[in-house]
């Protein structure tokens, strides 16, 4: 479970999370969505225990992220939205670098790596250097290293990014599995529909607040629109925004 | 970056402090230069109290190895962190031609500490002769861009191709470009020797030194030098523009070498954590052959006074001093270790990895090369005098003493969170000047007790290493 009350964070004089709280329980996928710059990666940093949060607190499975990050990341298995791994090592280096700091036993790590390894098909990239993989191979190798160690939860800032339609379509049924067997998860996407199609709840965050929480039917209902894209434009209040701009660019285009 | 960094980010006041810092270029270079500029200072004073030309000649050829020497460490370290950052990405598909320029011009930046260090000594000898110093002053200058053409070479050379695969013979393949690489590195060294083998022959042009720095003896006959300085040039300006051009070229598009096997097998190999990002800093530097030009620094150093040594002979007092040099020059290799997390650290950061294992495979990381070296002098040293036995210990302990008190230093910050410290040429001299100390501590019973003091300093260099050691561990 993961429990996020009030958490607030500033760069400087920006104010990146503004008393943000929310509630995933176990077998659960939580959506984050926001606008670019709206606070979701600062926010899943603060989650991950990669940020300190100026006040409030981070709980994940009764482990107080700030007072024991380390701990925390033993149990959380984090996607980045970009994947700065190491150029210079192979996946396997990698994998292996990830067994051993997290502790992962030779043969439990052996069978659960040749399980992904065979899921995302880069069996041939092993001994390729990290560097040199296309940027959705990448994103495989930083899927796998976060899930090497069988988390109990799992957060994912932008995951699919670069995934062809067959690897996206794995991962999500990945995903759906680990909420069958009770794993809490936090997604953070812009692709709306993959929200609508993921996700158990959503949280709609915007300048750093969380403005609207609820399942997608709730969201449609408050919102008083019939679809995901429309719910968002409306709780962000950028409907007009985006009229007056395509307006500007047909006027000018 | 700065805002991802977490011994910064998670502090309001210094977080602003670091970015005001941080965008404040002329501060940054102003400190750095100020420093230099104090040590400057003091090794000025034995050139303006100098009571010969040859006393004169033989301070400035000594100091004018440091700005080539920094010019090319920096280069080549900059040159691979700056491109692994991916700084010059937004300037590729731009129609601009002044990339390599710009990527120049960014690292020139961080030379000019280096020339600020022996401006002084400069300034010393153009009061006594305005010439000779006038003259001197663009012997340096050619020193700090003769460092920066060569790192660039080695860049260019040794740090751009990419290959794809890590196949059965990388390792071989590692070690052969870490060999082309200090032969690279060695070919002023080794045209000073050839220099002297041709003094035995040629006699006329045996009178004078043609290559840098020992051409900085030639100051008081100002025609021979003007016609060496633009020889030089001659071959420097078109080395630099070559290089440039290949830097660039690189970066625009890398060599990729589509070498090895594909191997389909995956091999599991779980070690310690600690021990497992030791192999990983290993395994990058290894890799990176740009990278390694700069953990060889100590060897730069000690190269010159090793090469006349085993011509002339070399005496126990030789080998202690370097020893000492090469463990004082752990020091250095600090920031190659560190700058090999590049934005990587952001991934580490996601991993159960606390601040305290992060500081010490680090320290282990920076004496790997050292430790070689050292252990090298001491094998070359026993076919002189078995007594360069007693040093074995000391070859090792050393560079350990000194990568400790690097990380203990670096690392004191409040928190857990692993980051990448800054450790720019201000902390470094800082460190150089801890470490030197440490090891007048740790070398005084050699002095006082002779052979006994073999035994005893080592145990002291262990005894502060523990020490250290302790206060990172809680």
């Amino acid at each position: 479970m993961i429990e996020v009350d009030r958490i607030r964070k500033s760069f400087g004089r920006t104010l990146a999370v503004d008393d943000v709280s929310f509630k995933v329980d176990d077998g659960e996928i939580y959506g984050l969505l926001g606008p670019n710059g709206s606070g979701k990666s600062t926010t899943l940093k603060i989650i991950t225990g990669m940020l300190y949060s100026m006040r409030g607190r981070v709980v994940i499975d009764n482990v107080d992220v700030e007072m024991e990050p380390n701990r925390a990341k033993q149990i959380i298995g984090y996607v980045p939205e970009s994947t700065d791994l190491y150029d210079s090592l192979t996946p396997v280096d990698l994998f292996n670098m990830i067994g051993s700091i997290r502790g992962i036993p030779s043969s439990r790590l052996q069978s659960r790596a040749r399980y992904f390894i065979d899921a995302f098909k880069i069996d041939r990239y092993l001994n390729q250097y990290i560097g040199t993989l296309s940027f959705g191979n990448k994103q495989k190798v930083s899927i796998i290293s976060a899930l090497l160690h069988d988390p109990s939860v799992i957060i994912m800032d932008e995951a699919m990014n670069g995934l062809d339609p067959k690897m996206a379509r794995i991962l999500r049924e990945i995903l759906f599995e680990y909420k069958n067997r009770g794993k809490s998860i936090v997604f953070s996407t812009h692709v709306l529909p993959l929200a609508e199609m993921i996700c158990d709840r959503l949280g709609l965050i915007n300048e750093g607040r969380i403005i609207a929480e609820g399942t997608i039917d709730e969201l449609k209902e408050k919102s008083r629109q019939s679809n995901i894209e429309d719910v968002f434009l409306e709780l962000t209040e950028s409907k007009d925004e985006v009229y007056s701009v395509v307006e500007a660019l047909k006027n000018n285009g | 970056m700065v805002k991802s960094n977490p011994m910064v980010a998670n502090d309001e006041r210094q977080f602003q402090r670091e970015v005001k810092k941080a965008m404040d270029i002329k501060r940054n270079i102003g400190t750095q230069s100020a420093i230099f500029l104090f040590f400057g200072i003091m090794t000025a004073g034995s050139v303006f109290a100098a009571d010969s030309e040859a006393m004169m000649i033989g301070v400035l050829t000594s100091l004018a190895l440091i700005p080539l020497v920094l010019s090319i460490y920096q280069t080549t370290i900059q040159a691979s962190y700056l491109t692994s950052l991916g700084i010059f990405d937004p300037l590729k598909p731009l129609p601009v031609d002044l990339g390599g320029k710009y990527m120049s011009g960014v690292i020139a930046i961080d030379l000019i500490p280096s020339f600020v260090l022996v401006f002084p000594s400069v300034v010393a000898l153009m009061i006594r002769s305005p010439i000779s110093g006038a003259i001197a002053l663009v012997w340096m200058l050619i020193g700090v861009m003769a460092g920066h053409v060569v790192g660039l070479g080695v860049f260019a050379i040794f740090g751009q191709k990419v290959t794809t695969y890590k196949g059965s013979l990388s390792f071989v393949k590692n070690i052969l470009k870490i060999i082309g690489l200090l032969l690279f590195m060695g070919l002023f060294f080794g045209v000073m020797y050839l220099q002297e083998y041709i003094v035995d022959y040629v006699g006329v042009i045996g009178e004078y030194s043609i290559v840098y720095p020992i051409s900085l003896a030639t100051v008081f006959q100002p025609m021979t030098s003007i016609v060496l300085i633009g020889l030089h040039l001659l071959i420097l300006i078109p080395i630099y523009v070559m290089s440039l051009k290949k830097v660039w070229s690189g970066i625009l598009e890398p060599d990729i070498v589509s070498s090895g096997e594909v191997e389909k097998v995956y091999k599991t190999s779980v070690r310690p954590p600690i021990v497992s990002l030791l192999t990983k800093d290993l395994k990058i530097v290894f890799r990176k052959t740009s990278m390694m030009a700069g953990m060889l620094l100590p060897l730069y150093i000690v190269l010159p006074q090793l090469l006349i040594g085993l011509t002339e002979g070399l005496v126990m007092g030789q080998f202690m001093i370097m020893i000492f040099s090469v463990g004082l020059l752990t020091v250095a290799g600090g920031d190659a270790i560190f700058k090999i997390e590049g934005n990587s650290i952001q991934f580490l950061r996601t991993l159960p990895v606390d601040k305290q294992q992060f500081a010490i495979s680090k320290a282990f990381s920076m004496i790997v090369i050292p430790v070689i070296i050292s252990v090298c002098l001491i094998g070359i040293g026993v076919y002189f005098t078995m007594e360069a036995l007693y040093l074995l210990p000391l070859s090792i302990v050393l560079p350990l003493t000194a990568s400790i008190v690097t990380v203990a230093f670096l690392f004191r910050y409040k928190g857990n969170n692993i980051g990448v410290p800054e450790f720019d040429f201000k902390k470094m001299f800082l460190l150089f000047f801890i470490v030197g100390v440490v090891f007048l501590l740790i070398g005084l019973p050699i002095l006082i007790l002779g052979d006994l003091g073999f035994l005893v300093s080592p145990m002291i260099a262990l005894a502060i290493t523990f020490m250290l050691y302790t206060t990172l561990e809680n």
